[in-house]
């Protein structure tokens, strides 16, 4: 299984690099494929230019269930506070700290290369890793506990096309594995995430996400596992400024770290399963 | 950055949480007042679950009234008691936690009977 993910890698990596060596004549990156380097849940192609502080706040309210707690908005909520930091126009790298599983999180992205307006290069490509650390007590993690217990991971390889001045669309095939788990629970999951934004105004979209864990038997560690994670499914208004953006929507899945959702996500989006949130972005030039 | 891939890969691991049992002896009656009610102000739960608060109260006052009309209980399948399950570390539930020994407390208090002592 081990051997299994590091050639995984090695093909997503290799890819890269090979694709980036076909751009040799110059041609202008298309403008602003998406608004924002996040869309609901999903990472997208942007990164804010070199030496940009990025402040992102998002928040997933509990499930939209009855109007007693005013469907969901005053139940138990998860809520991420992050900052990202653009070392380059094509490189962030940013920390955040979540309330669910108190998980610490350290991400990168880089972006391989842009979709160009004469269409030399007819996508955008980047690539997106973080690690997460579990934060709670150590007891949670059971018998022989080591520091390491705590790690999850994931791994995107994000590849976009603007289609129209308004549409936008992108598909990340998924890597998540986390270290330690619940007996018949998965180490690893490949899952798809797709992303779409349609623009409704020069200012707002309606974004779409659907993100989809793969069953995959034949690299299952388990006959039959005792968890098979939903599809975390997300529908939503996103209006953007040139230094804000805001993003509306109702989605299924609750964490804000992309692994939790893709392996442990019980919501069924089509059967009551979801609930409300909201991301908000906020930039700083130096 | 193939590097830090590389370092990160290499720290994968893949084991499985063996619950430690409990520091508790299932023996040892547990009172409701002065074991149970304390874990609901400690874990948190009175933040939401008070009598301003949301679905119902796990004030001292309310709470086992509260346990018994809303089902939170059910002694002759203790492990899938909600008053247990849901706020259990280790359940997939989304709600907010017990610590591993409090629920381990919980689930000890319905297997004794769920007694108002």
């Amino acid at each position: 299984m081990k051997k299994f993910t590091i050639i995984l890698f090695a093909l997503l990596i290799g890819a890269g690099s090979l694709l980036a060596q076909e751009e040799k004549k110059k041609d202008k990156p298309v403008r602003a494929p998406f608004e924002s380097g996040i869309l609901i849940d999903n990472q997208t192609v942007i990164v804010p230019t070199k030496k940009t502080l990025e402040f992102v706040i998002e928040h997933r309210f509990g499930e939209i269930k009855d109007h007693k707690d005013l469907w969901g908005i005053y139940a138990a909520s998860n809520i991420r506070l992050a900052l990202n930091y653009s070392l380059l126009d094509n490189l962030m790298i940013g920390l955040g700290t979540t309330k669910d599983q108190k998980l610490q999180d350290f991400r990168a992205k880089y972006i391989v290369f842009e979709q160009t307006r004469e269409n030399t290069i007819p996508v955008g490509v980047a690539f997106y890793g973080n690690m997460a650390i579990d934060g709670r007590e150590k007891d949670v993690f059971g018998k022989d506990y080591k520091f390491s217990n705590r790690f999850s991971y994931y791994a995107a390889l994000i590849i976009s096309r603007k289609i129209s001045y308004g549409i936008s669309v992108q598909v990340a095939p998924t890597f998540s594995h986390i270290n330690k788990v619940q007996k018949e629970y998965e180490h690893d999951k490949i899952g798809i995430a797709f992303s779409g934004r349609a623009r409704i105004s020069p200012q707002s979209s309606i974004t779409l996400q659907w993100n989809q864990p793969l069953e995959i038997e034949g690299i299952y560690e388990h006959h039959e596992p005792a968890l098979k994670p939903k599809a975390n499914i997300g529908i939503g208004w996103e209006i953007s400024t040139s230094t804000h953006v805001f993003q509306m929507f109702v989605s299924s899945g609750r964490a804000l770290v992309p692994q939790y959702n893709m392996m442990h996500n019980t919501n069924d989006f089509f059967d009551g399963g979801i609930m409300f949130g909201f991301n908000i972005t906020r930039l700083w030039s130096f | 950055m193939l590097f830090t891939v590389i370092a990160f890969l290499s720290a994968c691991e893949y084991e499985f949480i063996e619950l430690k049992k409990p520091d508790i002896d299932p023996d040892v009656p547990l009172s409701f007042k002065s074991d149970i009610v304390p874990i609901f102000q400690d874990d948190g739960c009175v933040a939401c679950h008070s009598t301003t608060g949301i679905a119902f109260s796990l004030e001292e006052a309310q709470a086992y009234q509260s346990i018994q009309n809303n089902n939170l209980v059910d002694t002759a399948n203790p492990q899938s008691s909600p008053l247990y399950v849901v706020p259990d570390p280790n359940s997939a539930e989304q709600h907010d936690k017990y610590s591993v020994d409090n629920a381990a407390k919980v689930l000890i208090w319905i297997q004794q009977g769920a007694k108002n002592n």
